[in-house]
Protein backbone atom coordinates (compact mmCIF):
# COMPACT_ATOMS: atom_id res chain seq x y z
CA UNK A 1 0.00 0.00 0.00
CA UNK A 2 2.82 2.35 0.97
CA UNK A 3 4.51 1.67 -2.34
CA UNK A 4 1.26 2.50 -4.11
CA UNK A 5 1.00 5.90 -2.38
CA UNK A 6 4.64 6.64 -3.19
CA UNK A 7 4.08 5.81 -6.82
CA UNK A 8 0.99 8.03 -7.00
CA UNK A 9 2.98 10.91 -5.49
CA UNK A 10 5.73 10.35 -8.04
CA UNK A 11 3.16 10.35 -10.83
CA UNK A 12 1.66 13.61 -9.58
CA UNK A 13 5.15 15.06 -9.40
CA UNK A 14 5.86 14.09 -12.98
CA UNK A 15 2.58 15.62 -14.15
CA UNK A 16 3.19 18.81 -12.21
CA UNK A 17 6.63 19.11 -13.78
CA UNK A 18 4.97 18.95 -17.16
CA UNK A 19 2.58 21.80 -16.31
CA UNK A 20 3.09 25.13 -18.05
CA UNK A 21 4.15 28.21 -16.05
CA UNK A 22 1.34 30.53 -14.84
CA UNK A 23 -0.53 32.24 -17.64
CA UNK A 24 0.28 35.85 -18.50
CA UNK A 25 -2.60 38.32 -18.48
CA UNK A 26 -2.01 41.62 -20.25
CA UNK A 27 -3.95 44.86 -20.50
CA UNK A 28 -3.17 47.98 -22.49
CA UNK A 29 -4.19 51.30 -20.96
CA UNK A 30 -3.88 54.68 -22.65
CA UNK A 31 -3.16 57.19 -19.91
CA UNK A 32 -0.82 60.05 -18.98
CA UNK A 33 -0.38 60.84 -22.65
CA UNK A 34 1.25 57.49 -23.30
CA UNK A 35 0.48 53.78 -23.38
CA UNK A 36 0.77 51.44 -20.39
CA UNK A 37 1.17 47.69 -20.82
CA UNK A 38 0.29 45.77 -17.67
CA UNK A 39 1.21 42.08 -17.53
CA UNK A 40 0.48 39.96 -14.46
CA UNK A 41 1.13 36.24 -14.15
CA UNK A 42 -1.39 33.85 -12.66
CA UNK A 43 -4.21 36.35 -12.08
CA UNK A 44 -6.47 38.13 -14.51
CA UNK A 45 -8.64 39.66 -11.77
CA UNK A 46 -5.86 41.98 -10.66
CA UNK A 47 -5.87 43.82 -14.00
CA UNK A 48 -9.07 45.75 -13.23
CA UNK A 49 -7.56 47.02 -9.98
CA UNK A 50 -4.30 47.93 -11.71
CA UNK A 51 -6.11 49.84 -14.44
CA UNK A 52 -8.08 51.74 -11.80
CA UNK A 53 -4.82 52.73 -10.09
CA UNK A 54 -3.43 54.07 -13.37
CA UNK A 55 -6.56 56.07 -14.09
CA UNK A 56 -6.79 57.36 -10.53
CA UNK A 57 -3.14 58.44 -10.55
CA UNK A 58 -3.70 60.37 -13.76
CA UNK A 59 -6.87 61.97 -12.37
CA UNK A 60 -5.05 63.08 -9.20
CA UNK A 61 -1.81 64.39 -10.64
CA UNK A 62 -2.36 65.37 -14.29
CA UNK A 63 -1.22 68.91 -14.92
CA UNK A 64 -3.66 69.32 -17.80
CA UNK A 65 -6.78 68.41 -15.82
CA UNK A 66 -8.33 71.37 -14.07
CA UNK A 67 -9.91 69.09 -11.47
CA UNK A 68 -6.69 67.31 -10.48
CA UNK A 69 -4.76 68.22 -7.37
CA UNK A 70 -2.06 69.80 -9.52
CA UNK A 71 -4.62 71.60 -11.69
CA UNK A 72 -6.34 73.08 -8.65
CA UNK A 73 -3.04 74.10 -7.06
CA UNK A 74 -1.88 75.84 -10.23
CA UNK A 75 -5.17 77.69 -10.71
CA UNK A 76 -5.85 78.80 -7.15
CA UNK A 77 -2.31 79.06 -5.84
CA UNK A 78 -3.14 76.76 -2.99
CA UNK A 79 -4.75 73.41 -2.43
CA UNK A 80 -5.66 71.18 0.50
CA UNK A 81 -3.80 67.90 0.43
CA UNK A 82 -4.62 64.42 1.53
CA UNK A 83 -1.89 62.59 3.40
CA UNK A 84 -0.78 60.58 0.36
CA UNK A 85 -0.63 63.68 -1.84
CA UNK A 86 1.38 65.63 0.69
CA UNK A 87 3.82 62.74 1.04
CA UNK A 88 4.31 62.63 -2.73
CA UNK A 89 4.79 66.39 -3.01
CA UNK A 90 7.28 66.27 -0.16
CA UNK A 91 9.20 63.52 -1.92
CA UNK A 92 9.27 65.58 -5.13
CA UNK A 93 10.64 68.54 -3.19
CA UNK A 94 13.26 66.32 -1.56
CA UNK A 95 14.41 65.04 -4.95
CA UNK A 96 14.61 68.61 -6.22
CA UNK A 97 16.66 69.66 -3.21
CA UNK A 98 19.11 66.77 -3.29
CA UNK A 99 19.71 67.26 -7.02
CA UNK A 100 20.06 71.02 -6.47
CA UNK A 101 17.23 71.73 -8.85
CA UNK A 102 18.40 69.53 -11.71
CA UNK A 103 15.03 67.87 -11.21
CA UNK A 104 12.49 70.59 -10.57
CA UNK A 105 8.72 70.16 -10.25
CA UNK A 106 8.12 73.83 -11.19
CA UNK A 107 9.59 73.67 -14.68
CA UNK A 108 6.14 73.63 -16.32
CA UNK A 109 6.08 77.31 -17.46
CA UNK A 110 9.28 76.65 -19.41
CA UNK A 111 7.87 73.48 -20.96
CA UNK A 112 4.86 75.50 -22.12
CA UNK A 113 7.03 78.27 -23.52
CA UNK A 114 8.82 75.76 -25.76
CA UNK A 115 5.48 74.29 -26.88
CA UNK A 116 6.14 70.77 -25.60
CA UNK A 117 2.74 70.62 -23.92
CA UNK A 118 0.77 71.40 -27.06
CA UNK A 119 3.24 70.22 -29.73
CA UNK A 120 3.08 73.75 -31.16
CA UNK A 121 6.85 73.94 -30.94
CA UNK A 122 8.75 77.24 -30.93
CA UNK A 123 12.06 78.63 -29.73
CA UNK A 124 11.33 81.30 -27.12
CA UNK A 125 13.34 84.51 -27.18
CA UNK A 126 15.99 85.03 -24.53
CA UNK A 127 13.87 87.84 -23.13
CA UNK A 128 10.85 85.56 -22.83
CA UNK A 129 12.90 82.94 -21.00
CA UNK A 130 14.34 85.58 -18.68
CA UNK A 131 10.79 86.52 -17.73
CA UNK A 132 9.82 82.93 -17.05
CA UNK A 133 12.92 81.77 -15.13
CA UNK A 134 11.97 83.56 -11.87
CA UNK A 135 8.83 81.40 -11.84
CA UNK A 136 10.95 78.24 -11.83
CA UNK A 137 12.32 77.08 -8.51
CA UNK A 138 11.14 74.31 -6.22
CA UNK A 139 11.89 76.46 -3.15
CA UNK A 140 8.77 78.46 -3.99
CA UNK A 141 6.45 75.54 -3.26
CA UNK A 142 5.26 75.65 0.33
CA UNK A 143 3.87 72.65 2.21
CA UNK A 144 2.28 73.31 5.54
CA UNK A 145 -0.02 71.03 7.52
CA UNK A 146 -2.01 69.62 4.67
CA UNK A 147 -1.91 72.72 2.49
CA UNK A 148 0.23 73.33 -0.59
CA UNK A 149 0.73 76.82 -1.93
CA UNK A 150 2.68 78.50 -4.73
CA UNK A 151 3.19 82.19 -5.61
CA UNK A 152 1.25 83.63 -8.53
CA UNK A 153 2.59 82.31 -11.84
CA UNK A 154 4.50 79.37 -10.34
CA UNK A 155 3.17 76.09 -11.64
CA UNK A 156 3.71 72.59 -10.32
CA UNK A 157 3.97 69.56 -12.58
CA UNK A 158 4.36 66.07 -11.12
CA UNK A 159 4.67 64.51 -14.58
CA UNK A 160 8.35 63.94 -13.87
CA UNK A 161 7.57 61.38 -11.18
CA UNK A 162 3.93 60.38 -11.77
CA UNK A 163 4.67 57.30 -13.87
CA UNK A 164 7.34 56.12 -11.47
CA UNK A 165 5.01 56.67 -8.54
CA UNK A 166 2.26 54.82 -10.38
CA UNK A 167 4.65 51.88 -10.72
CA UNK A 168 5.12 51.87 -6.95
CA UNK A 169 1.35 51.78 -6.43
CA UNK A 170 0.94 48.95 -8.94
CA UNK A 171 3.63 46.91 -7.24
CA UNK A 172 1.99 47.46 -3.84
CA UNK A 173 -1.37 46.35 -5.23
CA UNK A 174 0.22 43.16 -6.54
CA UNK A 175 1.68 42.49 -3.10
CA UNK A 176 -1.74 43.03 -1.50
CA UNK A 177 -3.31 40.54 -3.87
CA UNK A 178 -0.60 37.93 -3.71
CA UNK A 179 0.60 38.45 -7.29
CA UNK A 180 4.31 37.66 -7.15
CA UNK A 181 5.23 37.99 -10.80
CA UNK A 182 4.35 40.94 -13.02
CA UNK A 183 5.96 43.44 -15.36
CA UNK A 184 4.58 46.84 -16.28
CA UNK A 185 5.71 49.10 -19.06
CA UNK A 186 4.46 52.55 -18.17
CA UNK A 187 5.20 54.50 -21.32
CA UNK A 188 8.85 53.44 -21.20
CA UNK A 189 9.15 53.31 -17.40
CA UNK A 190 9.50 49.65 -16.50
CA UNK A 191 8.31 48.35 -13.13
CA UNK A 192 9.01 44.73 -12.31
CA UNK A 193 7.26 42.78 -9.56
CA UNK A 194 9.25 39.88 -8.18
CA UNK A 195 10.99 37.67 -10.70
CA UNK A 196 9.66 35.85 -13.75
CA UNK A 197 7.40 32.88 -13.01
CA UNK A 198 10.33 30.50 -13.48
CA UNK A 199 12.34 32.42 -10.89
CA UNK A 200 14.76 34.05 -13.31
CA UNK A 201 15.19 37.85 -13.46
CA UNK A 202 13.26 39.96 -15.95
CA UNK A 203 15.19 40.94 -19.05
CA UNK A 204 14.77 44.69 -19.48
CA UNK A 205 16.28 46.22 -22.62
CA UNK A 206 17.46 49.81 -22.77
CA UNK A 207 16.34 51.46 -26.01
CA UNK A 208 19.03 52.95 -28.21
CA UNK A 209 18.69 56.59 -29.21
CA UNK A 210 19.11 55.69 -32.87
CA UNK A 211 16.09 53.34 -32.63
CA UNK A 212 18.13 50.56 -34.21
CA UNK A 213 17.99 48.11 -31.35
CA UNK A 214 19.12 48.07 -27.75
CA UNK A 215 21.93 49.64 -25.80
CA UNK A 216 21.91 46.42 -23.83
CA UNK A 217 19.86 44.24 -21.55
CA UNK A 218 19.58 44.46 -17.78
CA UNK A 219 18.57 41.57 -15.54
CA UNK A 220 16.15 43.03 -13.01
CA UNK A 221 14.07 41.68 -10.13
CA UNK A 222 11.43 43.61 -8.18
CA UNK A 223 12.73 47.05 -9.16
CA UNK A 224 11.81 50.04 -11.28
CA UNK A 225 13.91 50.70 -14.38
CA UNK A 226 13.43 54.27 -15.60
CA UNK A 227 15.08 55.87 -18.60
CA UNK A 228 15.30 59.55 -19.53
CA UNK A 229 16.55 60.90 -22.81
CA UNK A 230 15.59 63.51 -25.34
CA UNK A 231 15.84 61.25 -28.39
CA UNK A 232 12.10 60.61 -28.66
CA UNK A 233 10.47 63.97 -27.94
CA UNK A 234 12.13 66.82 -29.75
CA UNK A 235 11.65 69.23 -32.61
CA UNK A 236 13.97 70.71 -35.16
CA UNK A 237 14.15 74.31 -36.27
CA UNK A 238 16.71 75.82 -38.64
CA UNK A 239 18.72 72.62 -38.49
CA UNK A 240 18.92 72.59 -34.70
CA UNK A 241 17.38 69.82 -32.63
CA UNK A 242 15.65 70.87 -29.40
CA UNK A 243 14.96 68.07 -26.90
CA UNK A 244 12.09 68.11 -24.42
CA UNK A 245 14.22 67.87 -21.26
CA UNK A 246 14.90 71.43 -20.15
CA UNK A 247 17.59 72.64 -17.80
CA UNK A 248 15.63 74.38 -15.02
CA UNK A 249 18.58 76.71 -14.39
CA UNK A 250 18.95 78.03 -17.95
CA UNK A 251 15.53 77.43 -19.48
CA UNK A 252 17.08 75.78 -22.55
CA UNK A 253 16.96 72.14 -23.66
CA UNK A 254 19.76 70.07 -22.19
CA UNK A 255 22.71 69.62 -24.51
CA UNK A 256 25.56 67.49 -23.25
CA UNK A 257 27.33 64.23 -24.03
CA UNK A 258 24.62 62.11 -22.43
CA UNK A 259 22.18 60.38 -24.74
CA UNK A 260 20.13 58.64 -22.08
CA UNK A 261 20.12 57.86 -18.39
CA UNK A 262 18.57 54.82 -16.77
CA UNK A 263 18.08 54.60 -13.02
CA UNK A 264 17.27 51.36 -11.23
CA UNK A 265 15.79 51.16 -7.76
CA UNK A 266 13.01 50.11 -5.47
CA UNK A 267 11.21 53.48 -5.57
CA UNK A 268 9.89 54.30 -9.01
CA UNK A 269 9.25 57.97 -8.27
CA UNK A 270 12.82 58.47 -7.11
CA UNK A 271 14.16 56.65 -10.18
CA UNK A 272 11.99 58.89 -12.36
CA UNK A 273 13.24 62.11 -10.75
CA UNK A 274 16.88 61.02 -10.68
CA UNK A 275 16.86 59.87 -14.31
CA UNK A 276 15.84 63.37 -15.38
CA UNK A 277 18.24 65.05 -12.97
CA UNK A 278 21.25 62.97 -14.03
CA UNK A 279 20.49 63.70 -17.67
CA UNK A 280 20.46 67.43 -16.89
CA UNK A 281 23.74 67.18 -14.93
CA UNK A 282 25.85 65.67 -17.70
CA UNK A 283 28.14 62.69 -17.41
CA UNK A 284 30.77 63.92 -14.96
CA UNK A 285 28.39 65.45 -12.45
CA UNK A 286 26.01 62.51 -12.83
CA UNK A 287 28.76 59.99 -12.10
CA UNK A 288 29.77 61.91 -9.00
CA UNK A 289 26.14 62.13 -7.86
CA UNK A 290 25.58 58.40 -8.31
CA UNK A 291 28.68 57.57 -6.30
CA UNK A 292 27.86 60.05 -3.56
CA UNK A 293 24.23 58.99 -3.17
CA UNK A 294 24.53 55.29 -3.99
CA UNK A 295 22.29 55.62 -7.04
CA UNK A 296 22.25 52.64 -9.39
CA UNK A 297 22.35 53.98 -12.91
CA UNK A 298 23.41 53.44 -16.52
CA UNK A 299 24.64 56.57 -18.25
CA UNK A 300 24.84 56.27 -22.03
CA UNK A 301 27.05 58.85 -23.74
CA UNK A 302 27.34 59.84 -27.39
CA UNK A 303 30.47 57.71 -27.83
CA UNK A 304 28.39 54.59 -26.99
CA UNK A 305 30.02 54.18 -23.60
CA UNK A 306 27.64 52.95 -20.93
CA UNK A 307 28.75 54.11 -17.49
CA UNK A 308 27.36 51.48 -15.13
CA UNK A 309 27.11 51.56 -11.35
CA UNK A 310 29.25 48.83 -9.80
CA UNK A 311 26.17 47.14 -8.35
CA UNK A 312 24.68 46.75 -11.84
CA UNK A 313 27.84 45.83 -13.71
CA UNK A 314 27.26 42.08 -13.65
CA UNK A 315 23.57 42.28 -14.48
CA UNK A 316 23.96 44.52 -17.55
CA UNK A 317 25.07 43.16 -20.90
CA UNK A 318 25.77 45.72 -23.64
CA UNK A 319 24.75 45.05 -27.22
CA UNK A 320 26.47 45.85 -30.49
CA UNK A 321 29.18 48.49 -30.28
CA UNK A 322 28.15 49.72 -26.84
CA UNK A 323 30.78 49.10 -24.18
CA UNK A 324 30.39 49.34 -20.45
CA UNK A 325 32.58 51.12 -17.94
CA UNK A 326 32.03 51.14 -14.21
CA UNK A 327 31.21 54.67 -13.12
CA UNK B 1 -1.38 -10.44 -5.22
CA UNK B 2 0.37 -7.50 -3.59
CA UNK B 3 3.31 -7.83 -5.99
CA UNK B 4 0.98 -7.87 -8.96
CA UNK B 5 -0.70 -4.62 -7.80
CA UNK B 6 2.68 -3.00 -7.34
CA UNK B 7 3.65 -3.85 -10.87
CA UNK B 8 0.36 -2.42 -12.15
CA UNK B 9 1.17 0.87 -10.41
CA UNK B 10 4.72 0.86 -11.76
CA UNK B 11 3.44 0.25 -15.26
CA UNK B 12 0.86 3.01 -14.87
CA UNK B 13 3.43 5.57 -13.74
CA UNK B 14 5.92 4.49 -16.37
CA UNK B 15 3.20 4.89 -19.00
CA UNK B 16 2.37 8.39 -17.74
CA UNK B 17 6.04 9.39 -17.72
CA UNK B 18 6.49 8.14 -21.28
CA UNK B 19 3.34 9.98 -22.35
CA UNK B 20 4.64 13.19 -20.78
CA UNK B 21 7.99 12.79 -22.49
CA UNK B 22 6.33 12.16 -25.85
CA UNK B 23 4.08 15.21 -25.45
CA UNK B 24 7.10 17.36 -24.55
CA UNK B 25 8.99 16.17 -27.62
CA UNK B 26 5.97 16.72 -29.88
CA UNK B 27 5.48 20.24 -28.46
CA UNK B 28 9.18 21.01 -28.96
CA UNK B 29 9.11 20.06 -32.62
CA UNK B 30 5.78 21.67 -33.39
CA UNK B 31 6.05 24.78 -31.18
CA UNK B 32 5.34 28.06 -32.94
CA UNK B 33 8.61 29.27 -34.41
CA UNK B 34 7.36 32.10 -36.56
CA UNK B 35 7.67 35.76 -35.82
CA UNK B 36 4.16 36.74 -34.93
CA UNK B 37 3.19 40.38 -34.82
CA UNK B 38 -0.09 41.62 -33.42
CA UNK B 39 -1.88 44.89 -34.09
CA UNK B 40 -4.06 46.16 -31.25
CA UNK B 41 -6.51 49.04 -31.10
CA UNK B 42 -7.74 49.88 -27.60
CA UNK B 43 -6.17 46.62 -26.45
CA UNK B 44 -8.19 44.49 -28.90
CA UNK B 45 -6.27 42.53 -31.53
CA UNK B 46 -7.43 43.68 -34.97
CA UNK B 47 -4.79 41.98 -37.12
CA UNK B 48 -1.99 39.47 -36.77
CA UNK B 49 0.71 38.31 -39.14
CA UNK B 50 3.53 35.78 -39.11
CA UNK B 51 6.34 37.99 -40.37
CA UNK B 52 8.57 34.99 -41.09
CA UNK B 53 5.98 33.69 -43.54
CA UNK B 54 5.63 36.92 -45.51
CA UNK B 55 6.88 36.41 -49.08
CA UNK B 56 6.23 39.76 -50.71
CA UNK B 57 5.90 43.26 -49.22
CA UNK B 58 2.35 44.51 -48.85
CA UNK B 59 0.40 47.19 -47.05
CA UNK B 60 -2.44 46.71 -44.58
CA UNK B 61 -4.75 49.57 -43.61
CA UNK B 62 -6.14 49.82 -40.10
CA UNK B 63 -9.07 52.23 -40.00
CA UNK B 64 -11.00 52.87 -36.82
CA UNK B 65 -13.01 55.75 -35.37
CA UNK B 66 -9.68 57.29 -34.33
CA UNK B 67 -8.26 57.36 -37.86
CA UNK B 68 -6.16 55.37 -40.29
CA UNK B 69 -2.70 53.81 -40.04
CA UNK B 70 -1.18 52.11 -43.08
CA UNK B 71 1.15 49.27 -42.14
CA UNK B 72 3.95 48.25 -44.50
CA UNK B 73 4.77 44.57 -44.05
CA UNK B 74 7.87 42.94 -45.50
CA UNK B 75 9.48 39.54 -44.95
CA UNK B 76 10.56 39.56 -41.32
CA UNK B 77 9.52 43.07 -40.31
CA UNK B 78 6.87 45.79 -40.49
CA UNK B 79 6.41 49.49 -39.84
CA UNK B 80 3.77 52.20 -39.98
CA UNK B 81 4.11 53.73 -43.41
CA UNK B 82 1.42 56.39 -43.23
CA UNK B 83 -1.01 57.72 -40.67
CA UNK B 84 -3.48 60.56 -40.49
CA UNK B 85 -2.70 61.21 -36.83
CA UNK B 86 -1.47 64.68 -35.89
CA UNK B 87 2.05 63.82 -34.71
CA UNK B 88 3.24 60.94 -36.97
CA UNK B 89 5.39 59.57 -34.16
CA UNK B 90 4.30 56.08 -35.18
CA UNK B 91 5.71 56.64 -38.68
CA UNK B 92 9.00 58.00 -37.32
CA UNK B 93 9.43 54.96 -35.06
CA UNK B 94 10.54 52.92 -38.05
CA UNK B 95 10.71 49.15 -38.12
CA UNK B 96 9.16 46.95 -35.45
CA UNK B 97 11.90 44.33 -35.15
CA UNK B 98 14.88 46.44 -36.11
CA UNK B 99 13.88 49.06 -33.55
CA UNK B 100 13.15 46.39 -30.97
CA UNK B 101 10.13 47.98 -29.34
CA UNK B 102 6.39 48.26 -29.82
CA UNK B 103 5.11 50.66 -32.43
CA UNK B 104 2.62 53.01 -30.83
CA UNK B 105 0.20 55.54 -32.29
CA UNK B 106 -1.18 57.32 -29.25
CA UNK B 107 -3.80 59.42 -31.06
CA UNK B 108 -5.23 56.28 -32.66
CA UNK B 109 -4.78 54.01 -29.60
CA UNK B 110 -2.88 51.60 -31.85
CA UNK B 111 -0.07 49.30 -30.69
CA UNK B 112 1.93 46.86 -32.83
CA UNK B 113 3.74 44.19 -30.83
CA UNK B 114 6.07 41.37 -31.77
CA UNK B 115 5.21 38.21 -29.87
CA UNK B 116 8.65 36.66 -30.08
CA UNK B 117 11.05 38.84 -28.19
CA UNK B 118 14.13 37.99 -26.19
CA UNK B 119 13.33 40.69 -23.66
CA UNK B 120 10.42 41.23 -21.28
CA UNK B 121 10.23 45.02 -21.49
CA UNK B 122 12.01 47.96 -23.10
CA UNK B 123 12.91 51.01 -21.01
CA UNK B 124 13.06 54.24 -22.99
Amino acid sequence: MAIGVLIVMLAVGVLCACQASPAAYTRTVFAMDTVFTLTAYGSSEVLDALQSIVEDTEARYSVTRATSLVGRLNQAGQCALEEEDEALLRRALDYAAITEGAFDLTVYPLVRAWGFTTEQYRVPTAAALAEILPLVGYEQVQLDAGLASVPHGVQVDLGGIAKGYCGELLRAECARRGVTSAVFNLGGNVQTVGAKPDGSPWRVAIQSAENTGYVGVLSATDVAVVTSGAYERYFEQDGVRYGHILDPHTGYPVVNELVSVTVVGSEGAQCDAYATALYVMGVDEARAFCRAHDVQALLVDDAHTVWVSAALADSFQPHGDYRKEVL
Amino acid sequence: MSKVRTWVWVALVAGLAVLCAVLCVVWWFFRPTGTLAYVYVDGQCVYSVDLSAVQEPYTYEVTTDYGTNVLYIVPGDMRVEEADCHDHTCVRQGWLRQGGMDLVCLPHHLVVQCAQSDVDAVAR
